[in-house]
């Protein structure tokens, strides 16, 4: 589905294609109308409810939302992991059925495979796409380095700690190149530091290329700090609450007034929501 | 050697290994010696020629590895490579059909609902029970095989099939995100992540396995082996040669159980599954 | 200086093999007396045979002039036969055929050989037959080795008689009655009757078989092939005739010794029997070790001969009381060299001698009929020569 070469960086991208003459691309999602209800023989759970949003391509779109609302089967829903008990997901133009390599996602518990080596982890999807021994070793090392990883390389995920796991994860979906990037919590297990890091790597990646990005958090400052729109949730089932668009020029400023206020503004939000009733 | 080093060595120390390697070894001899006279004791008390002393017991031993016996014209050694033989070809062929059974009945419910009523039928039955028909069937060579077979067969599907539904479903999605086919899936992330479990099917039916080829050597075969060498022995009142095939069988018994739960934990802690 | 052992545990594991060293060395010095068996009569001569499948060409492996067998190694050679199994006096003499006067190797199938051999294999007399017509298809076994009534009735389905064993060994001796020794020391009585019976019952089935015809006749062939045949139906009538004919009976135990001694001297030669066996089980040698197992004070003592040829003596001549004793007899299965053995039971001689008869069996060998014997399962046992011989020798070493 990668039918678009990149040859602008992304914001002017979006300029030149903006508005109501662009043309849907690969990156482009259209989720309409959602609803998604998980059935088990007790128990009926809606997880989602009338949930529509339109993201562009290359876009950075982070979802928070209380503990438990439906984050994860958002980005399941889009990978086509799950099937929608109504509404649809449309990706560059069809409508989705079923998993493909054009979504990348990064699992919230690793999904890890514990028989192969980091390397071997991440060189799983050039394997199936068929990529060459050489080639493949030599674009795993790329992301391994780039995760900060090279000297666990050859190390097997029992020997990982959990920081270094998600980082596993994030090198496994990345070095795929994607069109859609589906990350549920990548930073959640790394320590203040390595996520910062993190966050400016994943930043400049994405420079060079024009992937869409789809981010659950639950660090609103990292939501501030990544994001082009921060999705919030209401509690369980997930509706939108609020959608907001952060213009600031990045690199961002933690410390400046326009994004403390900003992020005060979502900690408010989502605390009405976590408010027991 | 030293007064000093002699005393630390009978010091025993819990966290040196040597001296818990020695200790175990210590306590095994004394446990063997034991085990020893008791039988000594017991062939005397009861004077039966078919319990014979460990005296003769051992040099039957002996005399069996040097020059065999002139019934079957052949050592002890040939007698368990045809056993060995028999029982590697039982336990391949149980693996390669087992194992991707399982994995296909583990991984569809449908086809699971529609063998289990079946193979719960066929797995209730000892396995020597079917050495007459095997061996009338099949002949004396594939006899004693599909024997083994059947024993091995059964704690190899149910494990392998244990195995897939304990597969952790995020690791299929996650391959399924990277654009895995339904075959990829199945060789690339079931196959490998029920791999540990097959290894435990393997440990119990090696177990059964050699249960299995010497009972079925017992009732008959086509060409030696250490059940049948015992069985012959027996109907000549050979009882010492007797004897001494029952301790090569316990040895072996001990030795494929010892292997086979070596390989288990190779392959589970290689493949970081512990 | 501290000792970290547990020196009680260490103590009482000591104490217990000085203890069981101690018993041990005691009860290997005192005597045991050691189960045997005796011998007290003849059951049969002869009545075994091989044969081949019909596809092969007899002449190839002998060739027969005026009684004088010529044996053809070439013809012999690589084919696979299938023995009673290694005890029985079937697989001695096959045995003894091939390294002897073939001149090859005998060799256990599946086994691997290099100087030329013949291989065996065993298999149950009553599937032999069976066997035979699955090898036409898979070419798997050649011919076979049988006793009667399967020799007859192979032979009548399609294969080949190559020799019958009379033909390699005339007068072979091949079942005989035997004893438990501790049975026979203190039942001397019922043991006694039981002979008294059989003999009455062996010169009975002779003199039918010496008639050949007659109502008598074709109720003895009936019993054949009740009890030679597992299954109803699966023993032809002729075979079962060609069989009765082709053995010897006699209850008599002049020459068994000689014969016996001769058995045990081919065992020798085949590596089975040593006098190292013969030393540890207290013997001088062959003809020592037989005459221990030979007893016929019994025989002579039911066995009258009055003029008009021997026959057993009447319970009133035995003086008999009215007493009635059970014995339990072990027999083989679908053995006619044993029918003697059942006609007395049909026709109640055992009954007239007061012994009721419990039939313990059928055993598929010898091998387990002397097992019986040798561990008071059964009094009495109707078994072949070999494995009494054999099992005799092992038990008393
Ligand atoms: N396979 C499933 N079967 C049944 N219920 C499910 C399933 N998956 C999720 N749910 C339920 O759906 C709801 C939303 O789950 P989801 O995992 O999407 O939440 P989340 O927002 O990602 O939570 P968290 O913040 O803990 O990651 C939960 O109540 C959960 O119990
Ligand atoms: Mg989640």
């Amino acid at each position: 589905m990668t039918g678009i070469k990149k040859t602008q960086a992304k914001d002017r991208l979006r300029d030149a294609l903006g508005g109501k003459q662009r043309q849907t691309l690969s990156g482009d999602i259209k989720i309409e109308n959602l609803r998604k209800v998980y059935r088990t023989d007790e128990s009926e759970t809606v997880a989602l409810e009338d949930f529509s949003l339109e993201i562009k391509k290359g876009e950075l779109i982070t979802i928070v939302g209380p503990s438990g609302c439906g984050k994860t089967t958002i980005l399941k829903l889009i990978a086509g992991l799950v099937e929608p008990t109504s509404g649809t997901v449309t990706i560059g133009g069809e409508v989705c059925e079923g998993p493909g390599p054009d979504r990348g996602m990064v699992f919230q518990d690793f999904a890890l495979f514990p028989w192969r080596s980091v390397r071997k982890n991440v060189e799983f999807g050039l394997e199936i796409a068929g990529v060459p021994k050489e080639e493949r070793r030599e674009r795993a090392q790329r992301y391994i380095e780039i995760v900060g990883l090279e000297k666990f390389a050859d190390a097997r995920v029992h020997e990982l700690s959990g920081g270094m796991k998600q980082r596993v994860g994030i090198a496994r979906a990345l070095v795929n190149r994607p069109d859609i990037i589906l990350m549920d919590e990548p930073f959640g297990a790394l320590d203040a530091q390595t996520r910062n890091i993190m966050q400016g790597s994943l930043l400049r990646i994405l420079e060079k290329t024009d992937q869409t990005i789809l981010f659950v958090t639950h660090s609103v400052d990292e939501a501030v700090y990544l994001s082009d729109r921060i999705v919030v949730l209401t509690k369980r089932p997930a509706r939108i609450k609020e959608i907001v668009e952060i213009d600031l020029p990045r690199p961002r400023d933690r410390a400046s007034v326009e994004f403390t206020s900003i992020r005060k503004r979502i900690l408010e939000e989502l605390e009405k929501e976590n408010v027991m009733e | 050697m030293s007064g000093k080093t002699i005393i630390e060595m009978l010091n025993y120390d819990k966290n040196d290994k040597r001296h818990r390697f020695a200790r175990r070894a210590i306590i095994a001899a004394a446990s063997l010696v034991v085990f020893v006279l008791l039988w000594w004791n017991l062939s005397l008390l009861l004077a039966n020629p078919a319990i014979p002393t460990p005296q003769k017991t051992w040099s039957a031993l002996t005399y069996l590895f040097a020059h065999g016996d002139s019934v079957s014209g052949v050592t002890m050694w040939s007698h368990i490579s045809i056993s060995l033989r028999r029982f590697v070809y039982g336990l391949l062929l149980a693996m390669a059909v087992a194992v991707p059974l399982g994995l296909f009945l583990g991984y569809s419910e449908t086809l699971r609902e529609f063998t289990m009523p079946t193979l719960e039928i066929l797995r209730p039955i000892a396995p020597i029970a079917w050495a007459p028909i095997f061996i009338f069937t099949t002949g004396y060579v594939w006899g004693p095989i599909l024997v083994v077979f059947v024993g091995i067969f059964f704690p190899m599907l149910t494990n392998t099939m244990f195995g897939v539904k304990k597969i952790d479903p995020n690791w299929i999605d996650a391959a399924k995100t990277m654009g895995a086919t339904r075959v990829q899936v199945f060789t690339k992330v079931m196959f490998p992540a029920a791999v540990p479990y097959v290894m435990n099917g393997l440990r119990v039916g090696m177990g059964i396995g050699w249960m299995c080829i010497v009972a079925s050597e017992l009732y008959a075969s086509f060409g030696g082996g250490i059940g049948f060498f015992v069985s012959i022995m027996a109907q000549m009142g050979y009882w010492d040669y007797v004897f001494a095939g029952i301790a090569v069988i316990a040895v072996l018994g001990l030795l494929t159980i010892t292997v086979s739960d070596y390989v288990h934990k190779f392959i589970v802690r290689r493949m970081g599954m512990e | 200086m501290k000792l970290n052992w547990n020196l009680k545990m260490w103590a009482v594991v000591a104490a217990l093999i000085v203890v069981l060293a101690a018993t041990g060395t005691v009860l290997a010095n005192k005597e045991v007396e050691k189960q045997s068996i005796s011998i007290v009569a003849r059951v049969n001569n002869d009545g075994s045979g091989i044969f081949v499948r019909g596809d092969v060409n007899v002449d190839d492996l002998v060739t027969i002039d005026g009684g004088v067998v010529t044996y053809h190694p070439d013809g012999w050679r690589d084919m696979l036969f299938m023995s009673p199994g290694p005890s029985s006096i079937q697989h001695m003499i096959l045995m003894d055929i091939v390294k002897k006067k073939v001149g090859l190797g005998f060799v256990q199938n599946g086994v691997p050989y290099t100087e030329p051999s013949v291989r065996w294999t065993q298999v149950a007399p009553g599937q032999m037959k069976d066997m035979m017509a699955k090898s036409k298809d898979d070419n798997l076994i050649h011919g076979g080795i049988a006793w009667e009534p399967h020799f007859a009735n192979i032979v009548a389905s399609g294969a080949k008689k190559v020799i019958s064993s009379s033909q390699y060994w005339e007068d072979h001796p091949c079942c005989v009655v035997a004893v438990n020794k501790k049975y026979m020391d203190t039942h001397g009585e019922q043991v006694k009757r039981f002979l008294a019976a059989y003999v009455k019952s062996a010169i009975k089935v002779g003199d039918i078989l010496e008639t050949g015809i007659g109502d008598e006749y074709e109720g003895l062939i009936d019993l054949v092939v009740r009890v030679g045949a597992p299954k109803e139906g699966t023993l032809d009538r002729n075979a079962a005739k060609v069989a009765m004919a082709n053995t010897t009976y006699t209850y008599e135990l002049s020459n068994l010794s000689d014969e016996l001694t001769k058995v045990a001297e081919t065992y020798k030669g085949l590596g089975l029997f040593s006098d190292e066996t013969l030393t540890d089980a207290g013997f001088d040698g062959v003809q020592d070790f037989i005459e221990y197992l030979i007893k016929d004070g019994p025989l002579s003592e039911v066995v009258v001969n009055d003029g008009s040829g021997p026959r057993a003596k009447t319970p009133a001549e035995l003086s008999l009381s009215d007493n009635s004793y059970r014995v339990d007899v072990a027999y083989l299965a679908a053995d006619t060299h044993q029918i003697a053995l059942h006609y007395g039971i049909e026709k109640g001689y055992f009954q007239e001698y007061g012994i009721y008869v419990n039939l313990m069996g059928p055993y598929a060998a010898g091998g387990d009929v002397m097992g019986a014997l040798l561990s008071e399962h059964a009094n009495i046992g109707l078994v072949g020569s070999p494995p009494a011989l054999l099992q005799s020798i092992n038990a008393l070493r």
